[in-house]
């Protein structure tokens, strides 16, 4: 790890007017950072601790919810108004991760974590884009089973691996962003960028950007929701695919739906093309089956995940059977 | 019936082995049947300490304990947390290790530049293949032979290629990423497939690895039900819970070495080979080894 | 200051140093252990006021003013906790490397569980109890990973400290 000074935030002005410095970067619980730091992936010459800036988690009359950016994980899973309005991001940030990781992780953190790809991490022996952009991505070519499907380009197939985000996403969230000269706000489904030829820039998140908050529109129909994970493991491993839904129905046609996938995509997956197949449609399995088959179309299977198509279909299809009570 | 009298190394009694007097008529018939053998030439190579007049076994006069349930011994010592594991045992003017690793499988490095290591804050020694000290070969446990450190062959991804030592564990870390190399690449094989073809017959802890009872070959063909499959499993790693460590410290001549084995005797006999000292002056310990499963 | 097992600890120097290697290497607190120093085995579990984190992760500036409890915490003036007494009965260990981080992480577990956080498995969102059963237990320790196999022992010993809770 290189070494950096560590600064404790007084509070939010303090931490944007320090964030500017060039090189440094916030700090939430560390569950990511510290260890891209150990790796030397990252190096930043300061640390500004925001860890203990707003924690808050507010509950507005109009059915919305404001999360703090450094609530913990944990707090936002036991918070019982968020297990009673959003279920499925409850389920999504407990299939994520362990225990003592989601006491320490924050929600903003949560958003910006970085990939996991092997050849990312392996500074000294692989070629990778997000890296080094132009240097090449050894994953292509090499062992890439968990790697994305949807989101792709000529020079990066990495997964980003949140199961929060994908809830997120799915539930429409907004990110609110403070910066030394104002504050702003933005869906999180703008937040991440697609890898294209420049997979090093994650975020559209300029330098010295604090994301400050969390927030969920009201949606009244995410209580029939789910969240489900599909891995290797039955705990404790990143997803292959998962799936987060919200479904309302009118008597057997679908009014409205929420979808969205993980494991699959280089950013959280939003899955557009599969809702617009569906508002409207009779809530059965050929209607399903359809809509998964439209976001699926534009896949791009890899020499070790092709599994991964079908996988996210019949996972999309059963989850949308399970919430219409088809199961 | 009668008791025989004591066997003059008093440990391995019928008594003893069989839980209390009401056995003892089985065991005189039995101890002298084949695998109660083995129990009196067990007896007969006891150390010293569990011979009457040395230190007695505490479990020696614990009789009655066949099937009953008994705690580890040194539950106590883990559930707090106290025992000494290789990595843990505090010393006066302790040095930190760090390590560079080769990343290509196989071939030799071309450039080591370790000029920025040198300089870095808190270092006490870059040691590479260019200054480590010449060392004698010298047999593992397990049949390798390899020196570490003597040359610029690498022969596995992984190797070690320099070690760093430094005043704190956080400057060793540091200093060892500012290392860095070039190879030359030689083509490896590595995939069990691939090494098929060049397989060769060893012997294993001195037994053959190949063994053939019958025409199996003949058999499965003239055999009315088949099932002819192949199974392939993952990779496998040892992944004990303690990272491999050792803790050492020269005093005078004499070499202390906490270490993390099952091998206590074989790793002193190999280090005293590998750098020509006398056995005696070297003493490992590895009171609690925090698993091994072959790979200690 | 960090206060560790009651004992209040000027902060390191060098802010790269993790809470782990702050309490092994600088405290001389070797009980809370180093399995992978990535987060990914929780032998390095500990409490922080009350609530299990990874130390690994954890830069020991970042806890100023915290409370920490280690293993060797658990067991001042000599008598152990009850949970220490309970994996000696029930054989929750083998190599022991595993323990300490167990054994803070099920009482951070309990803890967790005792004021009604779900889980991955738990079937009713709103309930505000959770009992834990055998799967409830399984799902809360997944992230202490133990290589010889106690977990049998180790969900014994737990279950056997927690019973009001388990089922």
């Amino acid at each position: 790890m290189n070494p950096f000074d560590y600064i404790r935030a007084a509070d939010e002005g303090d931490a944007v007017r320090r964030g500017l410095a060039e090189n440094a970067k916030y700090l939430g619980g560390g569950t990511n950072l510290v260890d891209l730091m150990r790796e030397t992936i990252e190096a930043p010459r300061a640390l500004i601790d925001v860890s203990s800036l707003s924690t808050a988690i507010e509950a507005g009359a109009d059915g919305s919810m404001l999360i703090g950016a450094a609530a913990r994980n944990t707090a936002v899973a036991e918070h019982p108004i968020v297990r009673t309005r959003y279920p499925l991001l409850v389920r999504a940030i407990l299939a994520g991760a362990s225990p003592q990781i989601r006491n320490m992780a924050t929600v903003a953190g949560n958003l910006l974590q970085r990939t996991r790809c092997a050849y990312f991490y392996d500074e000294d022996g692989s070629r990778c884009n997000k890296r080094s952009p132009g240097q090449g991505c050894d994953a292509i070519g090499g062992i890439n089973r968990g790697h994305a499907i949807l989101g792709t380009s000529k020079a990066c197939i990495a997964t980003h691996p949140s199961d929060m985000c994908v809830a997120l996403a799915a539930l429409g969230a907004i990110v609110h962003v403070r910066n030394a000269d104002g504050e702003r706000s933005l869906l999180l489904t703008d937040l991440h960028r697609l890898p294209e030829d420049r997979p090093d820039r994650e975020t559209v998140l300029r330098h010295g950007d604090l994301i400050t908050a969390i927030e969920l529109p009201p949606l009244p129909f995410a209580t029939r929701s789910a969240y489900r994970k599909v891995r290797d493991r039955a705990s404790f491993a990143f997803a292959l695919v998962s799936v987060a839904a919200a479904v309302q129905l009118d008597g057997e046609t679908v009014q409205d739906i929420r979808l969205a996938l993980g494991g699959v995509g280089t950013k959280p997956w939003r899955a557009w093309k599969a809702e617009a197949a569906l508002r409207g449609r009779p809530a059965d399995i050929e209607s399903f089956r359809a809509a998964a088959e439209a976001e699926l179309a534009d896949a791009k299977p890899l020499a070790n995940n092709g599994f991964k198509v079908a996988l996210a279909q019949r996972t999309i299809i059963a989850v949308l059977n399970d919430l219409t009570g088809r199961t | 019936m009668d008791s025989p009298a004591p066997r003059p190394r008093g440990v391995l009694t019928r008594r003893l082995l069989l839980g209390g007097g009401g056995a003892a008529g089985i065991g005189a018939a039995l101890y002298n049947i084949g695998f109660m053998r083995i129990f009196r030439t067990a007896a007969e190579l006891a150390p010293e300490s569990l011979i009457p007049g040395g230190t007695p076994d505490p479990l020696l006069d614990r009789h009655g304990l066949m099937g009953a349930p008994v705690s580890r011994l040194d539950g106590p010592l883990k559930v707090k947390g106290a025992p000494r594991y290789a990595a843990e045992v505090p010393l006066e003017g302790l040095t930190y290790a760090a390590f560079a690793f080769s990343t290509i499988a196989k071939g030799r490095i071309v450039t080591l530049d370790t000029s920025a290591a040198e300089r870095a804050p808190g270092v006490v020694l870059v040691m590479t293949h260019k200054n480590a000290p010449t060392l004698h070969e010298a047999t593992a446990e397990t049949g390798d032979k390899l020196v570490p450190m003597q040359d610029d062959r690498i022969h596995w991804n992984g190797q070690p290629i320099a070690l760093v030592l430094a005043e704190t564990q956080e400057q060793a870390d540091h200093a060892s990423s500012l290392i860095k190399a070039t190879y030359e690449t030689e083509p490896a094989i590595t995939t069990f497939t691939a090494a098929k073809a060049h397989a060769r017959r060893v012997p294993y802890f001195g037994e053959p690895l190949y063994n053939q009872i019958g025409d199996a070959g003949a058999a499965l063909a003239a055999a009315p039900f088949k099932v002819d499959q192949v199974y392939r499993t993952p990779f496998q790693n040892h992944n004990a819970m303690e990272l491999h460590a050792a803790t050492l410290a020269w005093s005078g001549d004499e070499l202390t070495v906490h270490d993390c084995t099952q091998s206590i005797r074989q790793t002193a006999q190999a280090l005293a080979r590998n750098f020509g000292l006398k056995e005696e002056q070297i003493h490992v310990s590895a009171p609690f080894v925090g698993g091994g499963f072959g790979g200690k | 200051m960090i206060t560790i097992n009651g004992a209040a600890a000027p902060l390191p120097d060098d802010p790269r140093v993790s809470l782990l290697d702050f309490v092994r290497d600088h405290l001389n607190l070797t009980g809370t252990k180093k399995g992978c120093n990535q987060g990914a085995c929780g032998a390095c579990t500990v409490l922080v006021d009350g609530e299990r984190i990874l130390s690994c992760l954890a830069l020991a500036v970042q806890y100023d003013g915290r409370t920490v409890t280690t293993i060797e915490g658990l067991s001042a003036n000599g008598t152990m906790h009850p949970l220490q007494q309970a994996f000696i009965e029930h054989d929750g260990f083998q190599c022991g490397y595993c323990t300490p981080g167990q054994i803070c992480s099920a009482i951070g577990m309990a803890a967790e569980a005792k004021r009604g956080v779900p889980s991955h498995v738990s079937s009713d969102l709103s309930a505000r109890a959770i009992p834990l059963t055998g799967d409830e237990l399984r799902e809360r320790m997944s992230g202490n990973l133990c290589r010889c196999g106690a977990h049998n022992g180790i969900i014994a010993a737990i279950r056997a400290v927690y019973a009001e809770q388990a089922q």
